[in-house]
């Protein structure tokens, strides 16, 4: 970098100073209006958790009367201070949403030949359990305890049946191969539901590497916001069509020089703003205000890991955010060019809706997207890290945008 | 000073914006290149001032060929590009430092090319509510800071109402009394009959060009 491109930088300095008041309080405002419409959502998700503990989704193969038995009897046989109740859905789609919702805390799936599997004494077919990953560890625990609650309920009053049918036919005087046949039959209900001891198989849906629903949304408005963000902050670049780049580059500020500064420029004045949301939000959290935003924003998203996190993402999403107003311009075509794709691109990065709930092409997209990158460093962070795929993908797309905002200009330099 | 300006050639793929564009000028002179929207007289001066790289060509000042050492040219050559080039949310001094240092900037307004320009009157208002005329004498303050004895504008007036026009003429004569001599880019009617010597920029060929006072020939001849 030349002295010019310095002095260049000390101007940016200055302009970001008049502008950043501004902006930031165009980032507070939004902030304060997501955190308020998510702290009301919270309050009636809290309400509704207290009437029902757990409800509890059921489809596949439920056309069994050896299923709505065993329903009935967890409902009924019940005691161990969880209320559990069984919904039963026609398609998986449904019970993805319901627990998207919140409706239900699981759904357990019966796939076909479980009946069969079970009545024949094998253990090749087992139950899915499909929960949220905020209630992964719960719903296991609980589903495990009622179920084993319910199992040994019967098999104690099953084995009581056998011994009294055993004193029944003793003092009868009944004996011989009776004894042998009864023992058999206990035997084999015992070990029958002691080797199926793993039959029960989770898979988590939603969101994984995050603890829940409240920070996946945390870490997808940063992104949102920080997508939208150049929309709001144009002023930021050289105005197109008023000759400032030429003249700039008459000054001895050449295309990369331009181009670097700005990005700085941009980039800093995004992250502040930025900083200043996360550190309103950990205000928030330490001056415990209010119960409901502690779980909006949980301990980890305060960690130095998510800080870093938060480095990379406004550097991805920035450069190209940059890139794209340099080559589609400051006209209303442009502007409408770029929003469209900054929704676009936040869509495919699973911002709007858990990208578990997507087709698994969106997955794939989202980690070579500027926004699905930013995601997944921010939902990754202070748990595995963001994947090496993840990683090659920031940089490649980092001097991607740098390259294309390079190209913009000079086009723009010989057409002005 | 002598300006001499040989065999300019620029081409955008196939299209040939210029074709071997030669000319010379002499000290205080006002040359005009002439020519209708899109026929190249702004590429010639963005190449002149080296913000375009030409195919090839020389552009000579008493012998030495600047555009083979671009980073000397701002001694030599001030360059006002169309448009208001300036940070609108800063002060006109704020953009007059990213040109000048302190010192420089103290000296020239108090008797040197910003004095002229009355910059002082406006130095601390910010930009954005300065009029045009205060703008354009403002972009024509950034444009001269090196010193130059040329200066290339391109559509100086373009946009300004009629004192802000009369403010550019004036520092043009003023600029122009001092030895130094001035390009201007235009299809201005007032703006031709204020130079010395005129150029037609048609298809990428420049020829002299003497306006009789006959806008409809001129008209239908850009």
């Amino acid at each position: 970098m030349n002295n010019r491109s310095l002095s260049y930088l000390r101007l940016q300095y200055k302009r970001a100073k008049k502008l950043l008041p501004g902006i930031l309080a165009l980032f507070l405002a939004f902030f304060a209006v997501i955190t308020v419409v998510a702290v009301v959502l919270y309050s009636k998700r809290d309400e509704k958790d207290s009437k029902v503990r757990y409800r509890i989704g059921i489809m596949g193969e439920t056309d069994s009367s050896f299923v709505e038995f065993g329903i009935k009897a967890v409902e009924n046989l019940d005691d161990i201070g969880t209320a559990l109740e069984f919904i039963q859905f026609a398609d998986e789609k449904e019970a993805a949403r319901a627990i998207d919702d919140n409706e239900i805390s699981v759904y357990i799936f019966i796939p076909d030949g479980f009946i069969d599997s079970v009545e024949c004494g094998r253990n090749d077919i087992k139950l899915i359990c499909v929960a949220h990953e905020r209630n992964r560890d719960s719903i296991q625990a609980v589903v495990i305890r009622e179920l084993l609650y319910s199992a040994s309920t019967f098999l104690t009053a099953s084995q009581c049946s056998i011994f009294s049918l055993q004193e029944v036919m003793e003092k009868s005087g009944i004996t011989g191969s009776f004894w042998e046949i009864t023992d058999d039959i206990n035997l084999r209900l015992l070990l029958d539901i002691v080797s199926r001891s793993e039959f029960l198989k989770v898979k988590n849906i939603g969101i994984s590497g995050a603890e829940g629903i409240e920070e996946y949304y945390f870490c997808a408005v940063i992104v949102i916001m920080l997508s939208l963000f150049s929309l709001a902050a144009n002023t930021f670049f050289v105005k197109k069509g008023e000759g400032l780049e030429r003249q700039l580059k008459f000054g001895g500020v050449g295309t990369f020089g331009q181009v670097l500064t700005e990005y700085f420029s941009y980039f800093c004045v995004s992250f502040l703003c930025l900083l200043a949301v996360w550190m309103t939000a950990l205000a928030i959290v330490k001056s415990g205000i209010n119960k409901p935003l502690l779980g909006i924003f949980p301990d980890r998203l305060f960690s130095a890991d998510f800080f870093w996190a938060l480095v990379g993402a406004v550097m991805i999403i920035s450069a190209f955010q940059f890139a794209l107003y340099e080559i589609c311009g400051a006209g209303i075509g442009g502007m409408m060019i770029q929003f469209v794709l900054a929704v676009f691109t936040c869509f495919i990065s699973g911002t709007f809706y858990p990208i578990s709930f997507l087709p698994d092409i969106f997955d794939t997209l989202g980690t070579f997207l500027p926004a699905g990158i930013g995601m997944r460093f921010l939902l990754y962070s202070g748990t595995e890290g963001p994947s090496g795929l993840t990683v090659a993908a920031f940089f490649g797309i980092l001097l991607l945008c740098f390259g294309a905002s390079l190209y913009g200009r000079n086009k723009h330099m010989e057409r002005a | 000073m002598k300006i001499e300006i040989e065999s300019v050639k620029k081409s955008y793929g196939k299209r040939e914006i210029l074709k071997d564009i030669s000319l010379f000028a002499n000290e205080g002179e006002c040359i005009g290149i002439i020519g209708a929207n899109g026929s190249g007289k702004s590429t010639l001066f963005a190449g002149l001032a080296g913000i375009l790289k030409l195919d090839s060509g020389r552009f000579t000042v008493d012998g030495r060929d600047l555009l083979s050492d671009i980073p000397s040219i701002r001694k030599y050559v001030g360059y006002v590009p169309q448009g208001i080039p300036l940070f609108d949310e800063l002060s006109a001094k704020d953009n007059l430092l990213f040109w000048y240092s302190k010192e420089e900037l103290e000296k020239s307004l108090e008797g040197g090319m910003l004095s002229s320009l009355k910059i002082n009157e406006f130095i601390d208002m910010r930009v954005s509510r300065l009029s045009g005329g205060m703008k354009k004498r403002l972009s024509l303050g950034c444009a001269v800071s090196g010193g130059p004895g040329i200066l290339f504008m391109d559509e100086p007036t373009a946009s300004l109402d009629l004192p802000g026009k009369a403010e550019v003429y004036k520092y043009m004569d003023d600029f122009r009394k001092g030895g130094r001599t001035v390009f201007i880019a235009t299809h201005d009617e007032t703006e031709i009959r204020l130079c010395d010597r005129c150029f037609l920029l048609k298809d990428g060929k420049l020829a002299p060009y003497s306006y009789a006072g006959d806008l409809e020939k001129l008209v239908k001849e850009l």
